[in-house]
């Protein structure tokens, strides 16, 4: 009770709340600008984060998060672009309800659905978490190398379509963490000579570059015009809300839990647990035959799963350190360079610090409804901010974060070329997240087999000498040849007879 | 623009070839079994594999890379150059020219390649770069350079 309120002292402090508040409104601003996405409003945010105390640095990221992937409904029910990956599984059928003469509908839904489902996941947060936690204490390196193995495998394979070019760039991120000092014997890998590499790529740099940069080029170079002004009118998205609401509560309530699930493995997130719900709420509705035309229930769902999936993927972030999407994997970067180092000691020992964390959470999700309007209201004007005028101001943040971290411009060099390298990988198919993955928990996984090994004395099988450990092994081995005997179970069954 | 797999999976290849050839440079750690190269001799062989899946799938697939709207749109072949081109004019000029200038003509520049009207992108320009100036040395104590401008910031 102590921790809870010196917890709501934390949060209380002016400071923290204002630093909220400019976080959330800077997150709808980016998620309403269509083409920019949540994690590029992370990344942007982290250098200022930088030069602040740790709770209010973490606050920042998950009221401008929760904001931008809500606000990035407005233009995709508006204009038909998505304005964040999360709200494209229902662009279609928002745009469909505006055609039809209910874009307050669609974005009144989308609004509340997403506060509901952010408060469920913030719930399942706090009683899980530290749940998970007590279990945790008695992990060790054997246990933090299987749920680091099992975290990058399923980031190589939940969030690519295809697992092939998943693995790629999950191995280009484990191949960036490696480069620097060797965390063992100190000997210098991949530096070739360079004393700015001797300490690694610095990740804020890879991060921005990897995600604003790359987008601010993917903007500029997919032909489409970029001083667009559209012209639309919105109502009071709340009206006759709550009749809609109360009909789909089961969507509402189905959409947070699957959401909170999916969001919770690594390398999932909120994007992929909108695609789900939305199928989900088409395969089980009374009235199938209305999706794709401007039909409400889609949104509820998916709506409530993407920003419940947000505050889940926090679990396995604050109780094993390891990130369940590439937003969680910028935020460790930012609990780590606070010296909050996540897992399961920080449960023990900062729990006021981790009860402050979760607080914001709720706050987030509370000034969601309110801030959300207020963007819906103003979304014209924002929408109306030309792309050819904020691309290269964007640019300038870039460039800024980018040195700011080590004050040197060696960390403009890596954003430009990590960049580049991230515009070539997307456009040809390969995803980004395993990459930004793959360089946060690459030296963790590297750390975990070195002890491990030196304390089994070199025999792998020491790897399975613990019950949790060999669970934790037999599981992500399983998911590693699952590919390789469904092909052969496939090739093994009998085809049709001539 | 966009790689086809036949060609991105053959980059990786060689990418990964040059990796595991690197690694195996580098020495053992006396009475271990594991060493610096352990990890990325196992990350090279992943990347081989997953790069040689991709390889073989797609090696049939035609042209090889596309450009997109870079081969015909000279607006954007220009910003391109102008945004990558700047940014390496940066890694050059930062100590001697200072942040507010370069970043104010790199991003004025930006601007009216991309067809912001003179004024407003002069205006903008100038304006961000001397606010984010102060902002990030002032406040934050950032140590951006001010170059010749810093009689006046």
């Amino acid at each position: 009770m102590a921790d809870l309120l010196a917890a709501w002292a934390l949060v209380l402090d002016p400071e923290v709340l204002l630093v909220i508040l400019a976080a959330a409104f800077f997150g709808l601003f980016v998620g309403a600008v269509p083409g920019l996405t949540a994690t590029m409003a992370t990344a942007l945010l982290v250098p200022v984060t930088f030069f602040m105390a740790p709770l209010p640095a973490v606050a920042a990221i998950v009221a401008c998060t929760a904001m931008a992937i809500t606000a990035g409904d407005i233009p995709g029910a508006l204009l038909r672009i998505p304005g964040t990956p999360a709200s494209a599984a229902y662009t279609d059928e928002a745009y469909a309800l505006t055609r039809a003469g209910q874009p307050e509908l669609a974005l009144g839904a989308g609004l509340v659905c997403a506060a509901l489902g952010g408060l469920f996941g913030a719930l399942v947060l706090v009683v899980a978490a530290p749940l998970l936690a007590r279990i945790a204490l008695g992990f060790s390196s054997f246990e933090y190398f299987w749920l680091a193995a099992l975290g990058l495998t399923s980031a190589a394979f939940v969030s690519a379509a295809d697992r092939a070019k998943g693995v790629v760039s999950l191995t280009l991120g484990l191949f960036i963490a490696t480069i620097g000092l060797d965390i063992t014997s100190g000997l210098p890998r991949f530096t070739f000579g360079s004393v700015e590499l001797m300490g690694g790529v610095s990740f804020i740099p890879a991060m921005i570059g990897m995600f604003a940069v790359s987008e601010v080029l993917r903007n500029i170079t997919d032909g489409t015009s970029l001083g667009t002004v559209p012209k639309v009118n919105v109502g009071n998205p709340f009206r006759g809300l709550g009749a809609v609401l109360w009909r789909y509560r089961l969507n509402v309530l189905r959409g947070s839990a699957l959401g909170t699930t999916v969001g919770a493995l690594p390398g999932a997130g909120g994007d992929i647990a909108a695609w789900i719900a939305y199928a989900n709420a088409k395969r089980f509705s009374k009235t199938p035959e209305k999706f794709g035309q401007g039909h409400v229930e889609g949104i509820v769902e998916a709506g409530s799963a993407n920003n419940s999936g947000l505050s889940s993927a926090w679990v396995p972030a604050m109780v094993f350190g390891i990130p369940g999407d590439a937003i969680t994997a910028i935020a460790i970067g930012v609990l780590f360079m606070k010296g909050l180092n996540p897992g399961p000691r920080i449960f023990v020992e900062q729990p006021a610090m981790l009860y402050a964390i979760f607080i914001t959470f709720f706050l987030a999700n509370l000034l969601l409804i309110p801030l959300g309007w207020l963007a819906i209201r103003a979304a014209r004007p924002v929408l109306a901010v030309p792309r050819n005028l904020l691309l290269p101001l964007i640019l300038i943040f870039c460039v800024v974060g980018a040195f700011a971290i080590n004050n040197t411009v060696f960390g403009i060099a890596v954003m430009l070329v990590l960049g580049v390298v991230a515009w070539l990988m997307e456009s040809s198919g390969y995803p980004i997240a395993p990459v930004i993955l793959g360089i946060v928990i690459g030296p963790l996984l590297e750390q975990n087999f070195m002890i491990s090994m030196m304390i089994g004395d070199g025999d792998l099988l020491a790897f399975f000498a613990r019950p949790i450990a060999a669970v934790l092994g037999v599981i992500t081995v399983a998911v590693w040849l699952a590919p390789l005997a469904l092909r052969l179970a496939r090739g093994w069954r009998p085809g049709p007879h001539p | 623009m966009r790689l086809a797999d036949g060609l991105s999976g053959g980059v990786v290849v060689a990418g990964a070839a040059l990796l595991l050839w690197t690694a195996s440079g580098l020495p053992d750690m006396p009475g271990q079994r594991f060493g610096p190269a352990t990890f990325p001799t196992l990350i090279g062989i992943a990347m081989a594999a997953a790069g040689l899946v991709v390889l073989w799938r797609g090696g049939a697939e035609r042209p090889l890379f596309s450009i997109g709207t870079l081969g015909h749109d000279r607006r954007v072949q220009v910003a391109v150059l102008w945004l990558l081109g700047g940014l390496v004019a940066m890694l050059v000029l930062w100590q001697p020219v200072g942040f507010p200038l370069l970043a104010a003509v790199y991003s004025g520049g930006l601007m009216l390649i991309l067809g912001v009207r003179p004024l407003p992108a002069v205006f903008w320009a100038c304006a961000v770069a001397v606010v984010v100036h102060l902002v990030f040395t002032r406040l934050l104590l950032v140590p951006l350079p001010a170059g010749p401008l810093g009689f006046l910031l």
